[in-house]
C-alpha cells in the first residue's frame, strides 16, 4: 500500500504543469549561469567554470531556491486534500495514516529531487556551449554533478521537505506554509550573519542547513588547482552538518506523523486565519425577532466627499488589517533581528570595529536590508491585492458603490505603511545599537531623509509595480514569480550591457554617504530618476485602477472592454499628465546623461580601450623625453564640482639619441583647453583619445630641455547615468595629477589589460608587469614611464571656507577676488605623483624634533587623531634612527570622504579615508590598525619617496613590503608580540584565502606582480620571519644599505633583487641563506602541528615536557599544485601558562620559547621547565606560512601525581 | 423595472452558463428557481455588475447596467451565495464599514442605521462578536443586513437559505418578507419552498436558460389534473420510469412514491394529486431535459 501511494503520488506530481515549469525555469537559470560569462551564481575566482568547486557552490546556492521547489511539491501533499475539499473522502477510506503520509512524502520528495536536479543538468548543458572560453572549461565529469547533488543538495532538501510537510500538516494553510518558507530564509540569513564571527565557525558550520559555512571552512585555502580537481570530502564539520540536518528532517517527518490528525476539520489549529469554517461560539438568540416595518431614513451620497471618505475608511481598514496580522508582526521582528545582525557585524579591519556613526548605520541598513524588503513587498502586494478573495468578501465589498480607485489606492497606502514601518523599526534598532555602543550622536534628520524618504520612495515604486503585476496577471503566484524575475533581472541586466537607468524600473545611480560631504550632489541626481519613475508609477497605478476587478476575475479578452468601461476623462487626463511628466523628466535625464555627458557602457569603454591599443601601442617603446619639473595652478570650485588646471612641464631628453617627436596623452575624463610645446607644431592629433603628437622644429638633443604648457579642466556637467562620483565635491575634494595633467607618450594604464576580457576580444594577453630581468623596464618607475624625480610647485585656490592642500611647504596664503589661494613648493625632489585636497578642515598640530605634524580632519572626527599623531611620531623616530633621516620638514594627514577606503602617501602628504581610521572604535585588546595604517603610510616617505621600485616584477617589494615591515616594527615596539601574533594571523589568513582567487599565477615574493595579497600580506609574514631569524639589527642594516645605495636613484629603479642582495650579505648561516631562498624565491608552505605532548613532574619539582611535532613542508607552483619537500629548519617551540589566544595585550603567558631544529616529518622534543605549562605550541606566533595554523597550539591538562598526562586538544 | 435581454455567457471551459436569458422583473419578490449548476449565480452576479456577460443587455429602470456599473451599485443590495468575512472584526464595525462604502457619510445616520439593521436581523446582542465566530444562520442574517444598507432599489439574494436549519430559514423568510414593496428583490434558490413561501412572481432556470416563468399559482394551475402518484416497491421504479413520465420520486415509509405526469389517468393504481409548485419545478426540468435530448438520467 505504501509503495502504491508513493508511486501514485510520484506519477501525479510528475504530470502537473508545475513540475515542468519548475524544471524548465531552474534548468534555464543554471544554464544561463554557466553559459553566460556575465552571470555567475555564487561568484568565484579563476577556477574553471565547470570545476567541482563551482558545481558545488552553484548547487548550494540554488538549494536556497530549493525552498520554493520543495514547498511547491511537498507542502502540497497535505494541503491538496483540504484545498480540494476531498480530505473527508480520503480520510474515511481504509488507508492508514503513515501509509498515506509517508507514501505521499516519498513520492513528492522524489519529484522535488528530480525537479532540483535540473540545476545540475542545466549547468552541465551550459558548460558544453561552444562560445565559452575554452581555457576556463575543464573536462566533463558527470560524477561531480551526481556527488554534489547527492551529498550537498539532497540532504538539505530532505530537511526542508520535513520542515514544510510538518508546517503544512500543523497549520493546514498554504499561506502559512509559504510564509514559513520566507521566514526560514530570513532566519537563515540572520543567523548566518550573527555567526559570521570566525570564533563561532564550528557552530556556524553545524547550524547551517545548506552547508555554506562548512564548505567555505573546508575550502577557504583551496588554490585554483585544488578548486579544479577536488570535491569536498565527506568528513568533519561538513559531514556532521549534513547529518544533523538530514536527521532533523527525518525527525520532523516523524513529528508530522505524530501530530497529523486524520480528520478533515480545518479548525483546531491556533493558526486559524480564516475562521470561515469554525463553528459558532456566539450563542444563538432564541428570542423572536422584532420586526420594525419602517426602515430608518438615511441619505446616500456619491459625490467626491463621499468617495474620499470611502478611501479614508478603506485605507484605515487596510492599515489595520496589515498591522494586526501575524505575518506583519513576524516580519517586523525579523526586520529588527536582521538589522541587528547587520549592524553588529559592521565591517571591521583586523577584528576591530568601526564606531556606529549614522552614515555607516544607514549604509548597512540599505545594503543588508533592502533586499529583504523587496521580498516582503512582493509577498505583501500579493496578500493585499488578494485579501478580499482570500476571505471571500469580494462580492459584498465590490457590489458597493465605492469607487475602484478607493480600493487600489488604499491598498497602495497599505504597502507604503509596511515599507515605512520596516524602516522605522530598522532605524530604532540602529539607534539602540548606537546607544549600546555609547555613541549618542543620533542624526535623526539624516535617518529620516535617507531611509524614510529617499529609500522608501524607491521601494514604494517597486510596491506599485508589484501591485500592478498582481492585477495584470490575475494570478497570485504568477505575479510573485514575475516580480522575483524582475528582481533577478535588476541584478543581471547591467552585466548584459543594459546599463541605463532610463529603462531599469526604479533605477537610479548610487548615492553614497559621507560624513564630510553629507549626501553631496548624489541625492539631487537620484531624485530626478525617482521623479521620472514616479511618473511611470502613476501610469501603472492608473492602469491598475482601470483593470481592477470588481467581483469575478475578468478574462484577458474582456480586459479591453473593462478598461473602456472604467476609463473616464479624468483617468485619461491623469494618464496623459503622467506620461507627459515621464517624457519630460526622461528627456531631461537623457540630456544630462547622454548629451552633457558621454553615456559609456562597459562594452563601449572596452572597445575604446582596444582602439587606443590598436592605434598607439606601436609607440610603447618609442624614445621619449622625461618630465623633470612641474608647475601648476589649480582652481577648485567645490559647488560646481569643477576644477581648472594650468600647468607646465620641463621635459628633458635623457636618452642618448636626438628626439624628433613628442607625444602627449590625457586621461579620457580631462577637458583639454590648450596644449603647447615649445619649438614644436602639432603633427597629428586624435580627439577621441586626447592623444597629440608634436613634431619638433629641430631635433631635441640629449640633455636638452623644453617646456610643455597645458590648460585642462574637469567639468562634471549635469549628471551621469552612473559613476557620479566626481573628484571635486562640495566638501572633501581629492584628486591626483594623473586625472588632469598629461602623460608623455603611450601609457599602459589606458589599455584593456584584464586577461579574460582580452580573450573575449581575441587579443593576446599582456604581462601584468615586465620580467624581473628586463633591463629596459627597470629604467621606469612603477608609477609612470615618463618621469623621474621632479621639482614641484603649485598654486591652488578654493572657496574661502575650505583649505586646499598640495604636496610641498606652504609658502604663501592670500585671498583674491573672494577666493583663497595657497602656494606650495617642494624643496626636495619628488616622484611625479601629487594630490590636491580641498575641504572645510579642523587642524590638529604637533611636532617631532624639527618636523611639523598636522592632522586635517572633519570636525567631529577627532576620535583617533591622537593615535595618528602618536603613530607618526613613533614612525618618524624609528625610521629616522634605523633607516635614514626624514627628507621633509613637515608631514600632514588629510581626511577624505568615505567614497573610497584607503590611505595613500604623497610627498609629505597622506590622504586618509574617513571610513578607514577616523571612525575606528579601538579597544585596548584590539589590533590598533589606525596606528598600523598610519605607520605604513609614513613608511612610504622612505619606501617610495626615497627608494622607488622599478616597473618590473618585484618592484613593489621595495615599496609595499618594506612599508609593511616598517609598520610592523613600529607596532611590535609599541604593542608587543601578543598583538603581533593576532595581526599576523589575519595576514596569514588573508594571504591563504586570496591565493584561491589568483587569476593568472601566484608569484614568489621576489617576482610579485603587484599582487596585493603577496606584497602586503605575505610580505608581512616574510619580513617578520626574516627579522626573527636574522635579527632586527641585521635586517635594518640591510635596509640602511639599500637606502644608502638606492635613494633617489633612477635608471635603473630598485627591485626585490637589490633588497635580497643586501639581506644575503647579512645572513650568517647556510640555514639563513636557505630561508631567504624559501621566503623570496619560492612559494613554500608549512603544515606544523603538535601531535602529542606529555608533561611529567620530575623529582626536583621541575617538569619535563615531551612533544611530538609533526612538520611538513611543501613547495607549490603558480597554479597551487603542491609538492612535498624535505624540511630542515629551526622552528619556535613554545610553552605557555595560558592559552595565548586569551592573553591580554601586554600580558606575556610565554614561559618557554626556543628554536628547535626540525628535520623530519615527526620530531620528538624534550625540555624541562620550572613551571608546568598549560599550553604548548610549534611556531606559536605564526611566523611561518602554515596552511593550517589552528593546530599549532594545544592545551595541556595538568594533574597531580607522577603519572604521565596526555595532552588533550 | 429590471429588464434582462438576450444575456449570453460561456465560460472558458465551454460551459454555457447563460443561454439567451431574457427576463422582465417588476417590483416585489421574484423567485429564480433552478437546480445547482443551472446558471443562477452567474445571472445574479451579472445583474449585480460583478461579472461581465458575453452579450446581451441589462436595464434597471433607465440604467444600462453593463455600461454604468457604478450607477447600479448605488442602488444595489447584494447577498452573494458564498461569502466570507474578514478576521478580527465585529458585526457592528463591519456594518459601519459597509455603510461608508455605500455612501452613508453622516456618522449619526450611520450609527442609527446600523443599530436598526442589527435589531431587524436580531444581531444586536452579537454586535461586539467577531464575525468569524458566527454560525451559518447568523452569518446569513448579517449578509442580509449589509444588503439592506441604504434603501436599495434592487436587492439580489443568492441561495440565502442553503444550509440553514428550518427555524433559521423561517426567520430568514420573515426578514425578506419585510422588505418594501417598491423594491425589486430577486431571490435565487434551489429550494421550492423559498419561492412558494415568498414570491408572487418566479422563473425556473435550467442549463443556462429560462425554461418557465410566471406566477406560481398560474404555473400550478396549468398542471391541474395531470399529476398522479403511486407508492411502489423501490425495485420497480426502473420499470415505471420506462413506461411513465416520472417527474419525481420520493421515499416514504420504505416505499417509493412516484409522481408522474399524464394528460389522462394512467390507471394501474395511480391516484390523482393536487399539483404543488414542486411538481411544476420537476415537470419543467423533465421537459427541458427531454427537449435537450440529454439523457444523463439518475
Amino acid at each position: 500500500m505504501f509503495w502504491k501511494v508513493a508511486l501514485f503520488e510520484f506519477r501525479y506530481q510528475m504530470r502537473q504543469t508545475a513540475f515542468w515549469v519548475i524544471f524548465g525555469v531552474f534548468f534555464l537559470l543554471a544554464f544561463g549561469g554557466m553559459a553566460s560569462e556575465r552571470i555567475t551564481i555564487g561568484g568565484g575566482g579563476a577556477e574553471n567554470y565547470n570545476s567541482p568547486y563551482r558545481i558545488m557552490l552553484t548547487l548550494m546556492v540554488m538549494s536556497i531556491f530549493g525552498i520554493f521547489i520543495v514547498t511547491a511539491f511537498v507542502s502540497n501533499i497535505v494541503l491538496r486534500d483540504f484545498d480540494t475539499r476531498s480530505a473527508e473522502i480520503i480520510f474515511s477510506t481504509r488507508i492508514r495514516k503513515h501509509e498515506y503520509l509517508l507514501g505521499r512524502f516519498v513520492g513528492a520528495f522524489a519529484v522535488a529531487c528530480i525537479a532540483f536536479s535540473s540545476v545540475a543538468w542545466g549547468s552541465l548543458a551550459g558548460s558544453l556551449m561552444p562560445w565559452l572560453d575554452v581555457e576556463r572549461i575543464g573536462p566533463l565529469r558527470i560524477g561531480d554533478y551526481l556527488y554534489s547533488l547527492g551529498m550537498i543538495a539532497f540532504p538539505t532538501l530532505l530537511f526542508i521537505g520535513g520542515l514544510f510537510v510538518c508546517v503544512s500538516a500543523i497549520t493546514r494553510s498554504a499561506l502559512l506554509t509559504y510564509a514559513s518558507g520566507a521566514v526560514f530564509l530570513v532566519l537563515y540569513i540572520i543567523s548566518a550573519s550573527l555567526l559570521s564571527d570566525p570564533e563561532l565557525l564550528t557552530l556556524a558550520a553545524l547550524l547551517d542547513p545548506f552547508g555554506f559555512s562548512a564548505l567555505s571552512e573546508a575550502t577557504r585555502y583551496w588554490t585554483v588547482s585544488e578548486r579544479n580537481t577536488q570535491l569536498i570530502p565527506i568528513d568533519g564539520l561538513f559531514l556532521y552538518g549534513k547529518l544533523i540536518w538530514a536527521v532533523v528532517g527525518l525527525l520532523l517527518i516523524a513529528l508530522t506523523l505524530k501530530v497529523f490528525r486524520f480528520d478533515a476539520s480545518e479548525s483546531g489549529s491556533r493558526w486559524q486565519f480564516r475562521g470561515r469554517k469554525s463553528r459558532g461560539q456566539a450563542a444563538e438568540a432564541t428570542a423572536q425577532a422584532k420586526f420594525a416595518r419602517t426602515q430608518t431614513e438615511v441619505v446616500q451620497t456619491f459625490g467626491t466627499r463621499a468617495k474620499l471618505a470611502q478611501f479614508r475608511t478603506r485605507m484605515a481598514f487596510e492599515a489595520k488589517g496589515v498591522v494586526k496580522s501575524v505575518p506583519f508582526i513576524v516580519i517586523l521582528f525579523l526586520a529588527t533581528a536582521n538589522t541587528l545582525g547587520i549592524l553588529i557585524n559592521q565591517g571591521a579591519f583586523y577584528g576591530t570595529d568601526l564606531l556606529p556613526v549614522t552614515r555607516a548605520m544607514i549604509k548597512s541598513i540599505n545594503s543588508g536590508f533592502t533586499f529583504m524588503i523587496f521580498f516582503i513587498v512582493i509577498y505583501y502586494s500579493a496578500e493585499l491585492v488578494w485579501r478580499e478573495r482570500q476571505f471571500k468578501t469580494q462580492e459584498i465589498i465590490d457590489a458597493t458603490p465605492a469607487p475602484s480607485w478607493a480600493f487600489v489606492f488604499s491598498k497602495l497606502m497599505g504597502m507604503l505603511i509596511i515599507v515605512l514601518a520596516m524602516f522605522v523599526v530598522s532605524i530604532v534598532t540602529a539607534m539602540i545599537v548606537q546607544l549600546f555602543s555609547g555613541y549618542t550622536n543620533f542624526e535623526l534628520a539624516l535617518y529620516a531623509k535617507r531611509l524614510l524618504l529617499y529609500q522608501s520612495v524607491n521601494i514604494f515604486l517597486i510596491a506599485i509595480l508589484a501591485v500592478f503585476v498582481q492585477v495584470l496577471t490575475n494570478n497570485k503566484y504568477l505575479g510573485m514569480l514575475i516580480m522575483v524575475l524582475y528582481l533577478i533581472s535588476t541584478l543581471v541586466i547591467s552585466s548584459l550591457g543594459f546599463e541605463h537607468n532610463l529603462y531599469q524600473y526604479a533605477g537610479r545611480p548610487a548615492a553614497p554617504l559621507s560624513d564630510m560631504n553629507g549626501s553631496g550632489h548624489f541625492v539631487a541626481i537620484g531624485s530626478w530618476f525617482t521623479l521620472y519613475w514616479s511618473f511611470f508609477a502613476v501610469i501603472l497605478a492608473v492602469l491598475t485602477y482601470l483593470m481592477w476587478n470588481r467581483g469575478m476575475i475578468v478574462r484577458a479578452r474582456q480586459r479591453w472592454a473593462q478598461i473602456r468601461v472604467a476609463s473616464t476623462p479624468a483617468t485619461a487626463a491623469l494618464l496623459a499628465l503622467a506620461f507627459g511628466g515621464f517624457v519630460v523628466t526622461g528627456g531631461y535625464i537623457y540630456y544630462n546623461t547622454n548629451v552633457l555627458n558621454d553615456y559609456l557602457t562597459q562594452d563601449t569603454q572596452e572597445l575604446h580601450q582596444i582602439d587606443y591599443e590598436a592605434k598607439f601601442r606601436q609607440y610603447e617603446f618609442s624614445p621619449r623625453p622625461r618630465i623633470v619639473a612641474v608647475e601648476t595652478e589649480v582652481d577648485i570650485y567645490p559647488a560646481l564640482r569643477r576644477y581648472d588646471m594650468r600647468g607646465s612641464y620641463v621635459i628633458e631628453n635623457r636618452t642618448s639619441e636626438p628626439l624628433i617627436e613628442v607625444q602627449v596623452v590625457f586621461s579620457p575624463q580631462a577637458e583639454v583647453d590648450s596644449l603647447e610645446l615649445e619649438a614644436a607644431t602639432v603633427a597629428w592629433h586624435d580627439e577621441d583619445h586626447k592623444y597629440t603628437a608634436f613634431a619638433l622644429d629641430r631635433p631635441m638633443m640629449p640633455g636638452e630641455q623644453l617646456r610643455l604648457s597645458f590648460m585642462t579642466s574637469q567639468e562634471n556637467p549635469g549628471f551621469r547615468n552612473s559613476a557620479n562620483q566626481s573628484s571635486v565635491i562640495f566638501n572633501g575634494s581629492f584628486f591626483n595629477n594623473t586625472e588632469a595633467a598629461p602623460a608623455i607618450g603611450f601609457t599602459r594604464q589606458l589599455m584593456l589589460t584584464d586577461r579574460q576580457k582580452r580573450r573575449q576580444h581575441d587579443l593576446e594577453p599582456v604581462d601584468r608587469l615586465p620580467n624581473l630581468d628586463d633591463e629596459r623596464a627597470k629604467r621606469n618607475s612603477y608609477l609612470r614611464p615618463d618621469s623621474d624625480w621632479i621639482k614641484f610647485e603649485s598654486i591652488v585656490s578654493t572657496v574661502p571656507d575650505q583649505i586646499a592642500i598640495a604636496p610641498g611647504y606652504l609658502e604663501r596664503e592670500w585671498v583674491e577676488d573672494g577666493r583663497r589661494y595657497f602656494k606650495y613648493k617642494m624643496d626636495a625632489p619628488i616622484q611625479n605623483f601629487f594630490s590636491y585636497l580641498s575641504a572645510d578642515y579642523s587642524v590638529v598640530e604637533d611636532r617631532w624634533n624639527n618636523v611639523d605634524i598636522a592632522i586635517y580632519h572633519h570636525g567631529p572626527h577627532d576620535y583617533n587623531v591622537q593615535r595618528m599623531i602618536t603613530s607618526v611620531k613613533d614612525s618618524l623616530e624609528y625610521f629616522s634612527r634605523e633607516f635614514s633621516p626624514y627628507q621633509y620638514r613637515q608631514i600632514r594627514i588629510l581626511e577624505f570622504p568615505a567614497y573610497a577606503t584607503f590611505a595613500q602617501s604623497f610627498p609629505n602628504t597622506i590622504p586618509y579615508s574617513e571610513s578607514l581610521g577616523f571612525v575606528a572604535d579601538i579597544d585596548e585588546e584590539d589590533v590598533d590598525y589606525v596606528f598600523y595604517v598610519t605607520a605604513h603610510e609614513v613608511a612610504h616617505q622612505w619606501w617610495a619617496h626615497q627608494v622607488m621600485g622599478a616597473n618590473t616584477q618585484g618592484g613593489t617589494v621595495v615599496v609595499e613590503t618594506l612599508a609593511q615591515y616598517s609598520a610592523l616594527m613600529v607596532m611590535v615596539h609599541k604593542y608587543g608580540p601578543q598583538i603581533m601574533r593576532r595581526f599576523l594571523q589575519y595576514e596569514l589568513d588573508n594571504y591563504l584565502r586570496n591565493r584561491g582567487s589568483e587569476a593568472i599565477a601566484e608569484m614568489p615574493l621576489l617576482r610579485v606582480e603587484n599582487q596585493g595579497y603577496i606584497n602586503y600580506r605575505k610580505g608581512s609574514l616574510v619580513m617578520y620571519a626574516l627579522k626573527d631569524y636574522l635579527g632586527e639589527d641585521a635586517v635594518n642594516r640591510a635596509l640602511r644599505k639599500l637606502i644608502a645605495n638606492h635613494a633617489y636613484r633612477y635608471e635603473p629603479y630598485t627591485t626585490s633583487v637589490d633588497l635580497v642582495r643586501y639581506l644575503r650579505e647579512e645572513a650568517q648561516s647556510e640555514e639563513q641563506q636557505a630561508l631567504i631562498t624559501d621566503l623570496f624565491e619560492r612559494i613554500v608552505l608549512f603544515d606544523l602541528k603538535i601531535k602529542e605532548a606529555t608533561v611529567s613532574p620530575l623529582e626536583d619539582g621541575r617538569h619535563e615536557v615531551v612533544l611530538t611535532v609533526s612538520a611538513n613542508k611543501f613547495e607549490t607552483d603558480g597554479k597551487g599544485r603542491e609538492t612535498k619537500v624535505p624540511i630542515d629548519l629551526s622552528i619556535d617551540i613554545g610553552a605557555f601558562n595560558k592559552n595565548p589566544d586569551d592573553a591580554k595585550p601586554g600580558e606575556s603567558p610565554e614561559i618557554y620559547l626556543q628554536k628547535h631544529r626540525i628535520k623530519q616529518a615527526e620530531t620528538i622534543i624534550r625540555f624541562t621547565l620550572d613551571e608546568a605549562p598549560s599550553h604548548v605550541g610549534v611556531d606559536p606566533y605564526n611566523k611561518l606560512v602554515d596552511r593550517n595554523s589552528d593546530d599549532n597550539v594545544k592545551s595541556v591538562n595538568k594533574s597531580e601525581g607522577g603519572k604521565q598526562k596526555q595532552v588533550s586538544g | 423595472m429590471l429588464t434582462i435581454s438576450n444575456l449570453d455567457k460561456i465560460y472558458p471551459n465551454g460551459v454555457q452558463a447563460l443561454n439567451n436569458v431574457s427576463l422582465q422583473i417588476d417590483a416585489g419578490m421574484f423567485g429564480l428557481l433552478g437546480p445547482n449548476g443551472a446558471g443562477k449565480s452567474t445571472l445574479m452576479r451579472t445583474i449585480a455588475s460583478l461579472q461581465p456577460a458575453d452579450s446581451g443587455s441589462i436595464r434597471f429602470n433607465d440604467l444600462d447596467v453593463l455600461e454604468e456599473p457604478d450607477k447600479l451599485r448605488q442602488t444595489l443590495g447584494y447577498l452573494p451565495q458564498d461569502f466570507g468575512v474578514y478576521p478580527r472584526i465585529t458585526a457592528q464595525d463591519m456594518l459601519e464599514h459597509m455603510a461608508v462604502l455605500k455612501g452613508i457619510s453622516n456618522r449619526n445616520e450611520r450609527k442609527t442605521l446600523v443599530s436598526f439593521l442589527l435589531d431587524q436581523t436580531n444581531l444586536q446582542h452579537l454586535r461586539k462578536k467577531a464575525l468569524t465566530s458566527f454560525s451559518g444562520g447568523m452569518r446569513q442574517r448579517f449578509g442580509i443586513a449589509q444588503a439592506l444598507i441604504g434603501n436599495p432599489k434592487l436587492i439580489i439574494v443568492d441561495e440565502p437559505t442553503a444550509g440553514l436549519d428550518p427555524e433559521e430559514r423561517n426567520r430568514f423568510h420573515n426578514l425578506l418578507a419585510d422588505i418594501g414593496e417598491d423594491v425589486v428583490v430577486i431571490l435565487s434558490t434551489h429550494i421550492v419552498e423559498d419561492v412558494s413561501d415568498l414570491c408572487p412572481k418566479m422563473a425556473i432556470m435550467a442549463d443556462g436558460k429560462i425554461v418557465a416563468q410566471g406566477e406560481p399559482g398560474a404555473l400550478t394551475q396549468a398542471l391541474q389534473g395531470k399529476i398522479w402518484k403511486k407508492a411502489v416497491n423501490k425495485d420497480l421504479v426502473k420499470d415505471y420510469r420506462a413506461t411513465h413520465n416520472v417527474i419525481s420520486t420520493r421515499l416514504f415509509a420504505g416505499q417509493t412514491v412516484l409522481h408522474v405526469y399524464a394528460e389522462q389517468a394512467p390507471g394501474g393504481g395511480f391516484s390523482a394529486l393536487e399539483p404543488g409548485l414542486e411538481d411544476v419545478y420537476f415537470h419543467t426540468l423533465m421537459v427541458n431535459k427531454a427537449l435537450n435530448g440529454s439523457n444523463s438520467g439518475h
